[in-house]
Protein backbone atom coordinates (compact mmCIF):
# COMPACT_ATOMS: atom_id res chain seq x y z
CA UNK A 1 0.00 0.00 0.00
CA UNK A 2 1.18 3.39 -0.34
CA UNK A 3 1.28 5.40 2.85
CA UNK A 4 1.43 9.35 2.49
CA UNK A 5 2.80 10.96 5.66
CA UNK A 6 1.39 14.70 5.29
CA UNK A 7 2.42 17.87 7.01
CA UNK A 8 6.42 18.70 7.17
CA UNK A 9 7.89 15.67 6.12
CA UNK A 10 5.99 14.74 3.40
CA UNK A 11 7.17 11.52 2.59
CA UNK A 12 5.42 8.85 0.48
CA UNK A 13 6.07 5.21 1.45
CA UNK A 14 5.47 1.49 0.07
CA UNK A 15 4.34 -0.83 2.99
CA UNK A 16 3.21 -4.34 2.26
CA UNK A 17 -0.41 -5.32 3.54
CA UNK A 18 -2.33 -6.69 4.63
CA UNK A 19 -2.17 -5.43 8.41
CA UNK A 20 -3.91 -3.43 10.89
CA UNK A 21 -3.53 0.50 11.56
CA UNK A 22 -2.05 0.06 14.54
CA UNK A 23 0.04 -2.68 12.80
CA UNK A 24 0.90 -0.30 10.28
CA UNK A 25 1.88 2.69 13.54
CA UNK A 26 4.12 0.41 15.07
CA UNK A 27 5.89 -0.17 11.90
CA UNK A 28 6.28 3.41 10.77
CA UNK A 29 7.08 4.50 14.73
CA UNK A 30 4.58 6.59 14.51
CA UNK A 31 2.20 6.89 17.97
CA UNK A 32 -1.85 6.55 18.10
CA UNK A 33 -2.29 9.62 20.10
CA UNK A 34 0.15 12.02 18.07
CA UNK A 35 -1.52 10.61 14.58
CA UNK A 36 -4.22 9.79 12.23
CA UNK A 37 -4.93 7.32 9.71
CA UNK A 38 -7.11 8.35 6.61
CA UNK A 39 -8.43 5.90 3.96
CA UNK A 40 -10.44 7.77 1.28
CA UNK A 41 -11.45 10.60 3.29
CA UNK A 42 -12.59 8.32 5.84
CA UNK A 43 -10.73 8.61 9.44
CA UNK A 44 -9.71 5.21 10.35
CA UNK A 45 -10.04 3.47 13.90
CA UNK A 46 -6.96 1.10 15.13
CA UNK A 47 -8.44 -2.16 14.11
CA UNK A 48 -9.16 -1.44 10.46
CA UNK A 49 -7.42 -3.92 8.18
CA UNK A 50 -5.46 -2.94 5.19
CA UNK A 51 -4.57 -3.81 1.72
CA UNK A 52 -1.93 -3.47 -0.27
CA UNK A 53 -4.11 -1.58 -2.88
CA UNK A 54 -4.94 0.83 -0.21
CA UNK A 55 -3.88 4.34 -0.28
CA UNK A 56 -3.47 6.02 3.20
CA UNK A 57 -3.17 9.48 4.57
CA UNK A 58 -1.03 9.87 7.62
CA UNK A 59 -1.91 13.37 9.82
CA UNK A 60 0.36 14.22 12.68
CA UNK A 61 -1.70 15.58 15.32
CA UNK A 62 0.85 17.56 17.55
CA UNK A 63 1.52 21.25 16.30
CA UNK A 64 2.13 24.99 17.92
CA UNK A 65 5.38 24.71 19.13
CA UNK A 66 7.28 28.41 20.82
CA UNK A 67 11.14 28.18 21.18
CA UNK A 68 11.85 29.87 24.97
CA UNK B 1 -14.78 -0.78 16.68
CA UNK B 2 -18.29 0.00 16.83
CA UNK B 3 -19.72 3.70 18.33
CA UNK B 4 -20.31 3.27 21.98
CA UNK B 5 -23.13 5.45 21.58
CA UNK B 6 -25.30 3.93 18.71
CA UNK B 7 -23.47 0.64 17.26
CA UNK B 8 -22.29 2.00 14.11
CA UNK B 9 -19.08 1.83 12.60
CA UNK B 10 -16.51 3.79 14.51
CA UNK B 11 -14.23 6.46 12.85
CA UNK B 12 -12.38 7.61 16.00
CA UNK B 13 -11.36 5.71 19.62
CA UNK B 14 -11.11 7.77 22.57
CA UNK B 15 -8.89 5.41 24.71
CA UNK B 16 -8.82 8.55 27.69
CA UNK B 17 -12.85 7.84 27.87
CA UNK B 18 -12.70 3.78 26.60
CA UNK B 19 -15.16 5.09 23.71
CA UNK B 20 -15.04 4.84 20.25
CA UNK B 21 -17.53 7.24 17.62
CA UNK B 22 -18.85 7.12 14.76
CA UNK B 23 -18.96 10.56 12.72
CA UNK B 24 -22.11 12.16 14.36
CA UNK B 25 -21.65 10.96 17.84
CA UNK B 26 -17.78 12.04 18.23
CA UNK B 27 -19.08 15.76 16.66
CA UNK B 28 -21.74 15.40 19.68
CA UNK B 29 -19.66 14.29 21.74
CA UNK B 30 -17.09 17.45 20.35
CA UNK B 31 -20.10 19.81 20.80
CA UNK B 32 -20.72 18.48 25.03
CA UNK B 33 -16.95 19.17 25.50
CA UNK B 34 -17.14 22.85 24.21
CA UNK B 35 -20.42 23.73 25.81
CA UNK B 36 -19.41 22.56 29.04
CA UNK B 37 -16.43 24.70 28.72
CA UNK B 38 -18.29 27.56 28.31
CA UNK B 39 -20.66 27.13 30.26
CA UNK B 40 -18.81 26.00 33.74
CA UNK B 41 -16.44 28.21 33.54
CA UNK B 42 -18.50 30.94 32.30
CA UNK B 43 -16.39 32.09 29.64
CA UNK B 44 -19.39 34.26 27.85
CA UNK B 45 -22.91 34.01 26.77
CA UNK B 46 -24.48 33.17 23.85
CA UNK B 47 -25.44 36.40 22.66
CA UNK B 48 -22.18 38.04 23.01
CA UNK B 49 -19.54 38.99 20.00
CA UNK B 50 -16.47 36.75 20.56
CA UNK B 51 -13.40 37.77 18.72
CA UNK B 52 -11.71 34.17 17.55
CA UNK B 53 -7.77 34.64 16.92
CA UNK B 54 -7.08 32.45 14.17
CA UNK B 55 -3.85 31.03 12.54
CA UNK B 56 -5.06 29.27 9.79
CA UNK B 57 -3.99 25.51 11.90
CA UNK B 58 -6.44 23.42 12.95
CA UNK B 59 -7.35 24.34 16.41
CA UNK B 60 -8.31 28.12 15.80
CA UNK B 61 -10.13 27.35 12.64
CA UNK B 62 -11.99 24.16 14.41
CA UNK B 63 -13.00 26.53 16.92
CA UNK B 64 -14.36 29.46 14.93
CA UNK B 65 -16.22 26.90 12.82
CA UNK B 66 -17.57 25.30 15.56
CA UNK B 67 -18.91 28.41 17.23
CA UNK B 68 -20.04 30.21 14.14
CA UNK B 69 -22.19 26.87 13.33
CA UNK B 70 -23.61 26.90 16.77
CA UNK B 71 -24.94 30.64 16.33
CA UNK B 72 -22.26 32.16 18.01
CA UNK B 73 -21.68 36.27 17.03
CA UNK B 74 -17.86 36.09 15.83
CA UNK B 75 -15.38 38.03 14.15
CA UNK B 76 -12.02 36.59 13.09
CA UNK B 77 -8.88 38.31 13.79
CA UNK B 78 -5.32 37.40 11.47
CA UNK B 79 -2.32 38.67 12.42
CA UNK B 80 0.23 38.84 9.60
CA UNK B 81 3.94 38.31 11.27
CA UNK B 82 5.63 38.71 8.06
CA UNK B 83 7.17 35.21 8.01
CA UNK B 84 7.56 34.89 4.90
CA UNK B 85 5.94 32.25 2.77
CA UNK B 86 4.25 30.45 6.37
CA UNK B 87 2.34 33.66 6.96
CA UNK B 88 1.36 33.91 3.21
CA UNK B 89 -0.16 30.37 3.13
CA UNK B 90 -1.85 30.64 6.51
CA UNK B 91 -3.43 33.95 5.75
CA UNK B 92 -4.73 32.71 2.78
CA UNK B 93 -6.55 29.77 4.57
CA UNK B 94 -8.03 32.10 6.55
CA UNK B 95 -9.48 34.42 4.16
CA UNK B 96 -10.68 31.26 2.05
CA UNK B 97 -12.68 30.30 5.59
CA UNK B 98 -13.92 33.23 6.33
CA UNK B 99 -15.13 33.95 2.89
CA UNK B 100 -16.41 30.34 2.33
CA UNK B 101 -18.28 30.80 5.68
CA UNK B 102 -19.51 34.04 4.99
CA UNK B 103 -17.47 35.10 8.53
CA UNK B 104 -15.78 38.48 8.99
CA UNK B 105 -12.22 38.37 9.35
CA UNK B 106 -10.00 41.06 10.85
CA UNK B 107 -6.52 41.27 9.12
CA UNK B 108 -3.34 43.01 11.20
CA UNK B 109 -0.13 43.20 9.11
CA UNK B 110 2.89 43.52 11.23
CA UNK B 111 4.97 44.84 8.72
CA UNK B 112 2.18 47.73 7.64
CA UNK B 113 2.02 48.70 11.46
CA UNK B 114 5.65 48.29 12.73
CA UNK B 115 7.75 48.53 9.55
CA UNK B 116 9.47 45.15 10.21
CA UNK B 117 8.35 41.36 9.59
CA UNK B 118 8.49 39.86 12.73
CA UNK B 119 12.00 37.73 12.54
CA UNK B 120 13.82 41.40 11.32
CA UNK B 121 11.94 42.95 14.64
CA UNK B 122 13.20 40.03 16.34
CA UNK B 123 16.83 40.47 15.12
CA UNK B 124 16.98 44.34 15.67
CA UNK B 125 16.29 43.49 19.51
CA UNK B 126 18.36 40.22 19.93
CA UNK B 127 15.62 38.26 20.91
CA UNK B 128 13.85 34.87 19.50
CA UNK B 129 11.46 35.38 17.06
CA UNK B 130 9.28 33.20 19.48
CA UNK B 131 9.49 35.31 22.13
CA UNK B 132 8.98 38.74 20.04
CA UNK B 133 5.60 36.59 18.07
CA UNK B 134 4.21 36.18 21.63
CA UNK B 135 4.90 39.66 22.52
CA UNK B 136 3.07 41.13 18.80
CA UNK B 137 0.27 38.54 18.97
CA UNK B 138 -0.49 39.79 22.73
CA UNK B 139 -0.32 43.33 21.93
CA UNK B 140 -2.56 43.48 18.31
CA UNK B 141 -5.29 40.91 19.95
CA UNK B 142 -5.86 42.59 22.81
CA UNK B 143 -5.56 46.48 20.87
CA UNK B 144 -8.38 45.06 18.00
CA UNK B 145 -10.54 43.63 20.77
CA UNK B 146 -10.82 46.77 22.51
CA UNK B 147 -11.75 48.35 19.30
CA UNK B 148 -14.07 45.83 17.90
CA UNK B 149 -15.38 45.66 21.75
CA UNK B 150 -15.98 42.63 21.77
CA UNK B 151 -17.25 40.51 25.26
CA UNK B 152 -14.03 38.12 24.85
CA UNK B 153 -11.24 36.73 22.81
CA UNK B 154 -11.25 32.99 22.44
CA UNK B 155 -8.11 31.07 20.99
CA UNK B 156 -7.68 27.78 19.81
CA UNK B 157 -5.38 26.59 22.84
CA UNK B 158 -6.33 22.68 23.26
CA UNK B 159 -5.72 20.30 26.08
CA UNK B 160 -2.60 19.14 24.60
CA UNK B 161 -1.33 22.77 24.55
CA UNK B 162 -2.57 23.44 28.16
CA UNK B 163 -1.18 20.03 29.44
CA UNK B 164 2.32 20.96 28.17
CA UNK B 165 2.54 24.39 29.24
CA UNK B 166 1.90 23.24 32.43
CA UNK B 167 4.41 20.57 32.09
CA UNK B 168 7.28 23.39 31.57
CA UNK B 169 6.13 25.75 34.03
CA UNK B 170 6.09 23.14 36.83
CA UNK B 171 9.69 22.01 35.48
CA UNK B 172 10.96 25.54 35.21
CA UNK B 173 8.83 26.51 38.49
CA UNK B 174 7.54 29.69 36.57
CA UNK B 175 5.51 31.05 39.63
CA UNK B 176 3.38 33.87 37.82
CA UNK B 177 2.64 31.85 34.86
CA UNK B 178 1.23 28.92 37.07
CA UNK B 179 -0.76 31.22 39.37
CA UNK B 180 -2.54 32.99 35.93
CA UNK B 181 -2.87 29.67 33.57
CA UNK B 182 -6.53 29.11 33.52
CA UNK B 183 -9.11 28.18 30.49
CA UNK B 184 -10.75 32.13 31.17
CA UNK B 185 -8.45 35.05 31.83
CA UNK B 186 -10.43 37.95 33.03
CA UNK B 187 -10.44 41.27 31.66
CA UNK B 188 -8.64 43.38 33.88
CA UNK B 189 -7.81 47.42 33.60
CA UNK B 190 -7.91 47.64 29.85
CA UNK B 191 -6.99 43.44 28.76
CA UNK B 192 -9.73 41.76 26.94
CA UNK B 193 -11.45 38.59 28.74
CA UNK B 194 -9.16 35.39 26.73
CA UNK B 195 -11.05 32.04 27.11
CA UNK B 196 -10.23 28.47 25.44
CA UNK B 197 -12.74 26.84 24.83
CA UNK B 198 -11.09 23.68 23.82
CA UNK B 199 -9.13 22.76 26.00
CA UNK B 200 -10.53 19.86 27.55
CA UNK B 201 -10.41 18.43 23.74
CA UNK B 202 -6.74 16.82 22.95
CA UNK B 203 -5.15 17.56 19.53
CA UNK B 204 -5.58 14.12 17.85
CA UNK B 205 -9.59 15.50 18.85
CA UNK B 206 -9.82 18.62 17.28
CA UNK B 207 -7.71 17.12 14.14
CA UNK B 208 -10.47 14.84 13.84
CA UNK B 209 -12.83 18.10 13.74
CA UNK B 210 -11.36 19.44 11.13
CA UNK B 211 -10.95 16.06 9.06
CA UNK B 212 -14.80 15.54 9.51
CA UNK B 213 -15.64 18.54 8.98
CA UNK B 214 -13.77 19.38 5.49
CA UNK B 215 -12.16 22.09 6.90
CA UNK B 216 -9.38 23.40 4.99
CA UNK B 217 -6.50 24.20 7.34
CA UNK B 218 -2.44 24.74 7.72
CA UNK B 219 -0.58 21.49 8.38
CA UNK B 220 3.16 23.08 8.09
CA UNK B 221 3.88 24.47 10.89
CA UNK B 222 5.82 27.84 11.68
CA UNK B 223 9.40 27.46 10.63
CA UNK B 224 10.11 28.70 13.89
CA UNK B 225 8.82 26.32 15.96
CA UNK B 226 10.93 23.34 14.33
CA UNK B 227 13.12 21.82 17.56
CA UNK B 228 10.91 23.74 20.30
CA UNK B 229 10.47 22.05 23.74
CA UNK B 230 6.99 22.52 24.06
CA UNK B 231 7.02 19.88 21.15
CA UNK B 232 9.20 17.57 23.01
CA UNK B 233 6.64 18.24 25.82
CA UNK B 234 3.88 16.68 24.05
CA UNK B 235 5.09 14.02 22.38
CA UNK B 236 6.64 12.86 25.92
CA UNK B 237 2.96 13.25 27.50
CA UNK B 238 1.05 11.81 24.73
CA UNK B 239 4.26 8.47 25.52
CA UNK B 240 2.24 8.63 28.89
CA UNK B 241 -1.05 9.03 27.74
CA UNK B 242 -0.83 5.76 25.57
CA UNK B 243 0.31 3.92 28.76
CA UNK B 244 -2.09 5.55 30.91
CA UNK B 245 -4.90 7.65 28.95
CA UNK B 246 -6.54 10.37 30.87
CA UNK B 247 -2.99 11.31 31.96
CA UNK B 248 -2.99 14.34 30.34
CA UNK B 249 -6.56 15.32 31.48
CA UNK B 250 -6.07 14.28 35.04
CA UNK B 251 -2.86 16.46 35.18
CA UNK B 252 -4.54 19.56 33.78
CA UNK B 253 -7.62 19.37 35.40
CA UNK B 254 -5.66 18.11 38.61
CA UNK B 255 -4.04 21.25 38.48
CA UNK B 256 -7.11 23.50 37.91
CA UNK B 257 -8.44 22.47 40.72
CA UNK B 258 -6.32 21.67 43.43
CA UNK B 259 -2.91 23.25 43.10
CA UNK B 260 -3.89 26.72 40.85
CA UNK B 261 -5.69 28.24 44.17
CA UNK B 262 -2.85 28.09 46.38
CA UNK B 263 -0.28 29.76 43.11
CA UNK B 264 -2.74 32.32 42.47
CA UNK B 265 -2.96 33.31 46.59
CA UNK B 266 0.97 33.38 46.57
CA UNK B 267 1.36 35.34 43.19
CA UNK B 268 -1.41 37.95 42.99
CA UNK B 269 -1.67 39.48 39.11
CA UNK B 270 0.24 42.48 38.31
CA UNK B 271 -0.90 46.09 38.99
CA UNK B 272 -2.02 47.18 34.93
CA UNK B 273 -1.41 51.15 34.05
CA UNK B 274 -2.29 52.25 30.44
CA UNK B 275 1.65 52.63 28.65
CA UNK B 276 2.71 56.46 28.19
CA UNK B 277 3.01 55.83 24.73
CA UNK B 278 0.04 53.69 23.22
CA UNK B 279 -2.64 53.62 26.04
CA UNK B 280 -2.58 49.84 26.45
CA UNK B 281 -2.42 48.34 29.64
CA UNK B 282 1.18 48.07 30.97
CA UNK B 283 2.57 47.07 33.80
CA UNK B 284 5.37 49.32 33.55
CA UNK B 285 4.77 52.88 32.02
CA UNK B 286 6.10 52.18 28.58
CA UNK B 287 4.77 48.94 27.52
CA UNK B 288 6.79 46.01 26.56
CA UNK B 289 5.51 46.51 22.87
CA UNK B 290 6.55 49.99 22.85
CA UNK B 291 10.03 49.39 24.07
CA UNK B 292 10.43 46.76 21.51
CA UNK B 293 9.54 48.91 19.05
CA UNK B 294 11.39 51.71 19.89
CA UNK B 295 14.86 49.48 20.58
CA UNK B 296 14.33 48.45 16.80
CA UNK B 297 14.00 51.73 15.56
CA UNK B 298 17.46 52.62 17.34
CA UNK B 299 18.90 49.38 16.19
CA UNK B 300 17.86 50.12 12.74
CA UNK B 301 19.23 53.98 12.74
CA UNK B 302 22.17 52.91 13.96
CA UNK B 303 22.64 50.70 11.18
CA UNK B 304 21.97 53.42 8.80
CA UNK B 305 23.76 55.69 10.14
CA UNK B 306 27.34 53.27 9.96
CA UNK B 307 26.57 52.42 6.39
CA UNK B 308 26.59 56.38 5.60
CA UNK B 309 29.90 56.65 7.40
CA UNK B 310 30.96 53.66 5.54
CA UNK B 311 29.85 55.22 2.36
CA UNK B 312 31.53 58.67 3.20
CA UNK B 313 35.36 57.26 4.24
Amino acid sequence: MQVRLRGGRQEVIQVRGPLTVRQLAKQLDLDLESHLFVREGRVLTPDVRLGDDDQIEVYRAISGGTRR
Amino acid sequence: MKCRRCGEVAVIDLPRHNAAFCKPCFLEYFARQVQQAISKFRMFARHHRVMVAVSGGKDSLALWHWLASHGQPTVGLYIDLGIAEYSRVSRERCEAFAQRMGLQLEVVDVRQETGFSTPALAARVRRTTCSVCGLVKRYFTNRTARRLQVAAVATGHNLDDEASTLLGNVLHWQMGYLARQHPVLPAADGLVRRVKPLFTLTERETLAYCLLQGIDFLEEECPHARGATSILYKELLNRLELISPGTKHQFLLGFLRRARPSFSQAEPPPELGACRECGEPSTAEVCAYCRMLSGARRADDAFATKENKGGIT
